[in-house]
């Protein structure tokens, strides 16, 4: 009986150790766990920081070198060869480019997500939806071939049908047409999630009212999805604000701006600073980083600016309903 | 509030219509030709309209300010800092060939070694002379520039191997005959017979009968060069033990920086820095570089779109386009 | 009024159509543009050959029968200009890179240039040089009847037409052949992405996962989980230029103390493992969402740690989830351009190495599309590969996908 309970004792122990050690491998594991995350989570803090320490080095320089900080935020002219630096019409340029684009994305986007959610069925929605992650999955770089080669051109042969003459397709147009078709997957995934997410219920009630199943689609469901919708248009903006290396191959480089009319060249804050880091080094370098910094500060200003729309939109829905 | 929504929306929705279907009417024609290039395969333009087209606004092309040829250009035409605000700023010899080549009403500069017809390019003649290796070499085109390089400081390579490669690489593109061959069949502009065989040059440069293959020739700077020096350099390595080399050519300015300026030691450090004009001596001092010299001159040609009907430029007609004053093709030669 | 709705409710579903008619119609578009301008070009050489052209230098020891004629197989073309004496005809050509190249069309089994041996020092030195159809020649070197050396070919400005008469008047034997394999491959770039693929997963998927392990089973519901969370999402809405920005101000530094210089495949891919880390983050922790609670429970029941439930329980359970974040992962890795022209550099690599830069796929397009000759051709045929390979691997996620959802059903 002793010689039992002595066995119990000693095997105890041994698992006393055992989950001992265990829990030491808890805790490890946890905290590595926790350090991935951390250091997740610290990349964009770290991006923000150092893009922003460099950026600001063409502002602190000594007097003849510094850049005048309110005109490079003002500025409508940007001549390097003067070491003139002017940002405002580029900014003013990626605005009208971006927006327009996602504006003109935003329609066919919310159109083909009901086509795919709730006029489609079966074979042929999963047909839709497969067009519609294949453009989403097509590399930029491709769109910039496909722009550059078809884009500029169709672009160019328009604008001589109405006797206007193009610098060969290289215009705000046409940056408006490409990002038009990068943000439109963008935008429709987000839309026909949205949509799908709309309770059944309120599809049931609408009908048995007596509504049609497109104007149960139309003013019902739509109008329920409008937080996603709006989540896809802000995701669709990031990526029309950001697209650089499409972007740059049939922007052109305006000296001087904004161009206002669709078949002038324009330049965009990526344009900028993708043909800058390219070529030069000194105050034309470091100046690049600080486009980029603005860059970012376009970016979430927008997504503010849509969430606030957002947050507005559903305090009238909420009203409404 | 919905119903203006919805308005809004279908109004939207038929200009995009409309804009499609102005879309869809172009779309067969450069289908139905399908492959070969695209400005090439779309031969709308030229057959509908007699070029240039609408208005006749003279489309300026320009080189980025880091370029040698935009110097080289500004400095014979006289114009530094004038350009006029509507010019089109391109990054690369290549880009601006290849958009001019696509705008009727557009005129730019390229280097000689370009392929005009390629890229549906016309070469003006300036002053009534030609651009010709015959005519930059006696002097009467003068629209020209010379192809510099410049290297580290000779006791700043990685090694002394690399030292040697790299002089050897220099001594064989800028003395020897075949050197000078290659670079002139690139299209480049030097005196090929003028130079001293390989073979004797060669004893001074034991380097280039060991393997190399584990040493790379860093290149930078000038877009211009990149033709001859990757032709010079492709036809070294069959005679100086394989040895390797990367080319990152993105402009003048960026030569000297690369390999004595600010960048030697940065992520962009380079062995042989070229810029297509001179060094300049107050911003870009070569004087601790191991050799700095011109190995080649050449010309600047000015270009217009293949179907517009002029054929020659003075400075005058230049400096008045390139500043603006003048600003549409009717007005050119007046 | 129902006639009325009708038509309205008709246009309204015709609207829909349209939508996605434009939508089908970009695609089929964009796909027929890069195929007619690519598929031409995209052949074996293409597709692994070197992108630089390989120069052969070789030289002839021994004489050559002065009396012999060689006779081509079959009727050449007209444009052919032959040797007879030499064994060998040559054409005027546009290589891939338009430039003038005279291209060897026909070596003779028995021509002298079979004798030639490489003469440029390494390895091969000595070694019978490769002489084949589709080799260029730079210039010939032969020795005339007075024993003095002559140079012909395409660097001596000289047509076929011109130099083949030349050297079968007077050459009594050849003693340089200098040709070229011609170059226009994307094999380095290939090899530079693959490189790219490995390091880059190699960092971020570890971080990823464990940061997606922290957000499903550790985070509470606090102020520093919600930081956590949006700190990721907002990296997620960060461009790739400012990636690549960051790559060369934070990423640059630091390796520069490992001895790196300069760009590199190593700071590329370190800029890329952090630009993928919100992707891998968010799938992976979707992925573990999706296992069952019950799985974990019943582990824990049994008495095992937290960790041996985590990594022999939940993670296998995930791995298809997983596994598609690492593909998604990839198909951007080969996608990307923005954030490697910066951190990569765009000189185009034949033998890429870790230490040093070269160009992926993607910025080999960039550079073909920027560079000194404009070719759209080589970069069609390279968006050809690039597409088909982003196409398969989306293809596979949704396979592995449809799978594992069937085996959740069963």
């Amino acid at each position: 009986m002793g010689n039992t309970n002595e066995n119990y004792m000693a095997s105890e122990a041994k698992f006393a150790k055992i989950r001992k050690r265990r829990r030491g491998t808890d805790v490890l594991f946890r905290n590595l766990f926790r350090i991935a995350g951390v250091i997740a989570a610290m990349m964009v803090i770290l991006i923000i920081i150092f893009v922003t320490s460099r950026g600001v080095r063409p502002f602190l320089g000594s007097a003849e070198e510094r850049v005048d900080l309110k005109y490079f935020l003002t500025g409508s002219r940007w001549r390097a060869d003067q070491g003139i630096y002017g940002l405002g019409f580029v900014i003013i340029n990626t605005l009208i480019v971006s927006v327009t684009g996602g504006l003109l994305a935003l329609p066919l986007a919310i159109l083909s997500a009901v086509l795919i959610t709730r006029i489609a069925k079966g074979k042929l929605s999963i047909f839709l939806t497969t067009i519609v992650e294949t453009l989403a999955a097509i590399p930029s770089v491709v769109y910039g071939v496909f722009a550059a080669g078809k884009i500029t051109i169709l672009v160019r042969d328009l604008a001589n049908l109405f006797g206007i003459s193009t610098y060969g397709g290289n215009s705000s147009l046409a940056v408006i047409l490409l990002l038009a078709i990068m943000t439109y997957p963008t935008m429709t995934t987000l839309a026909v999630s949205g949509i799908r997410a709309v309770p059944k219920e309120l599809d049931s009630a609408s009908l048995a009212l007596g509504a049609t199943p497109t104007q149960t689609s139309f003013k019902v469901i739509v109008p329920a999805a409008r937080s996603s919708i709006a989540t896809g248009f802000t995701l669709g903006l990031g990526r029309a604000f950001g697209e650089a290396t499409a972007v740059s191959m049939i922007a052109g480089n305006a000296l001087a701006g904004p161009s206002w009319n669709p078949f002038d060249i324009t330049r965009t804050l990526t344009s900028t600073m993708l043909t800058g880091l390219h070529e030069t080094s000194g105050i034309d370098y470091e100046i690049r980083f600080s486009v980029g910094v603005v860059l970012m500060i376009v970016i979430v200003s927008m997504n503010l600016l849509v969430h606030a729309a957002k947050r507005r939109l559903e305090k009238k829905g909420g009203a409404v309903s | 509030m919905k119903k203006q929504l919805m308005t809004i929306l279908t109004v939207v929705m038929a200009l995009v219509m409309i804009f499609t279907l102005a879309a869809c009417e172009k779309k067969p024609d450069p289908n139905g030709s399908e492959p070969v290039v695209p400005d090439k395969t779309d031969p709308a333009p030229s057959k509908q309209d007699p070029p240039p087209v609408g208005d006749k606004t003279i489309h300026v092309y320009t080189r980025d300010s880091a370029s040698g040829t935009r110097e080289g250009f500004e400095a014979v035409i006289g114009f530094k800092g004038e350009l006029t605000e509507k010019a089109n700023e391109v990054s690369s010899n290549g880009t601006m060939a290849q958009q001019v080549g696509q705008d009727v009403n557009g005129i730019g500069y390229v280097s000689l070694v370009t392929n005009f017809a390629e890229n549906n390019l016309k070469p003006l003649s300036y002053e009534g002379v030609e651009a010709t290796e015959a005519n930059v070499i006696n002097g009467t085109y003068t629209l020209k520039r010379p192809f510099c390089f410049t290297t580290r400081a000779a006791d700043d390579y990685k090694s002394e191997e690399q030292k040697q490669i790299v002089a050897a690489f220099l001594a064989y593109m800028t003395d020897s005959k075949e050197g000078r061959e290659v670079v002139v069949a690139a299209g480049g502009i030097t005196d090929v017979e003028g130079g001293k065989p390989w073979n004797e040059i060669k004893k001074n440069h034991p380097i280039v009968d060991q393997d190399n293959s584990a040493l790379t020739i860093v290149c930078g700077g000038s877009t211009s060069v990149e033709k001859c020096v990757k032709a010079a350099l492709e036809s070294f390595q069959g005679i100086a033990g394989n040895v390797q080399f990367k080319l990152d050519q993105t402009g003048s300015g960026d030569g000297w920086a690369r390999v004595l300026g600010d960048e030697k030691d940065g992520p962009n450090a380079s062995d042989i820095g070229f810029a297509s004009r001179k060094f300049k001596e107050d911003k870009e001092p070569v004087g601790t570089a191991m050799r700095s010299e011109a190995f080649c001159q050449d010309a600047i040609v000015a270009v217009v779109h293949k179907d517009n009907p002029l054929s020659n430029v003075t400075k005058d007609d230049l400096y008045k386009i390139f500043t603006g004053a003048t600003a549409t093709w009717d007005e050119v030669g007046k | 009024m129902t006639r009325i709705r009708k038509i309205k409710d008709t246009v309204m579903q015709s609207f829909t159509w349209i939508a996605s008619g434009i939508s089908a119609w970009v695609l089929v578009a964009i796909l027929v543009f890069i195929f007619s301008n690519g598929w031409k070009l995209l052949d074996r050489s293409v597709l692994f050959g070197d992108y630089h052209a390989k120069n052969i230098v070789s030289g002839f020891s021994d004489e050559h029968d002065v009396n012999a004629t060689f006779t081509p197989p079959e009727p050449l073309e007209d444009d052919e200009v032959i040797s007879t004496r030499f064994g060998f005809a040559v054409r005027d050509e546009i290589d891939k890179e338009k430039n003038h190249v005279h291209t060897l069309t026909w070596v003779d089994d028995h021509s002298p240039l079979r004798n030639g041996k490489i003469t440029t020092a390494g390895p091969t030195q000595g070694k019978p040089a490769p002489f084949k159809a589709g080799m260029n020649i730079n210039k010939l070197i032969f020795i005339d009847s007075s024993g003095e050396e002559i140079t012909v070919g395409r660097l001596k400005q000289q047509s076929p037409q011109e130099w083949i008469p030349i050297l079968e008047r007077d050459a009594r034997q050849i003693t340089e052949f200098h040709g070229k394999e011609p170059g226009g491959g994307m094999r380095g770039s290939l090899v530079a992405t693959l490189m790219l693929i490995g390091l880059s997963l190699l960092f971020s998927v570890p971080i990823g996962i464990f940061a997606a392990i922290y957000l499903y089973a550790i985070a509470k519901q606090n102020r520093l989980t919600m930081f956590v969370r949006s700190s990721i999402e907002l990296l997620a809405g960060v461009p790739s230029i400012i990636f690549s920005m960051m790559g060369i101000t934070l990423i640059f530094p630091i390796i520069q103390l490992f001895g790196a210089s300069g760009q590199s495949i190593i700071l590329g891919s370190l800029t890329m493992a952090v630009l993928l880390l919100p992707v891998l983050i968010r799938q992976t922790e979707e992925a573990l969402r999706s296992v069952p609670s019950s799985y974990a429970q019943a582990s824990l029941a049994l008495g095992a740690t937290q960790t041996e439930t985590l990594f022999r329980v939940v993670l296998p359970s995930a791995r298809n989830g997983i596994f598609s974040a690492c593909l998604l992962a990839v198909s951007r890795i080969i996608g990307e351009s923005a954030a490697l022209i910066f951190t990569m550099g765009t000189a185009i690599q034949d033998s890429p190495s870790v230490g040093s830069g070269a160009t992926s796929l993607a910025v080999q397009i960039y550079v073909l599309m920027g560079g000194e000759n404009p070719n759209f051709e080589l970069a069609s045929a390279i968006s050809i590969v690039i597409l088909i390979l982003v196409l398969a691997l989306n293809l596979t996620v949704k396979v592995v996908s449809a799978l594992s959802d069937k085996k959740g059903k069963a």
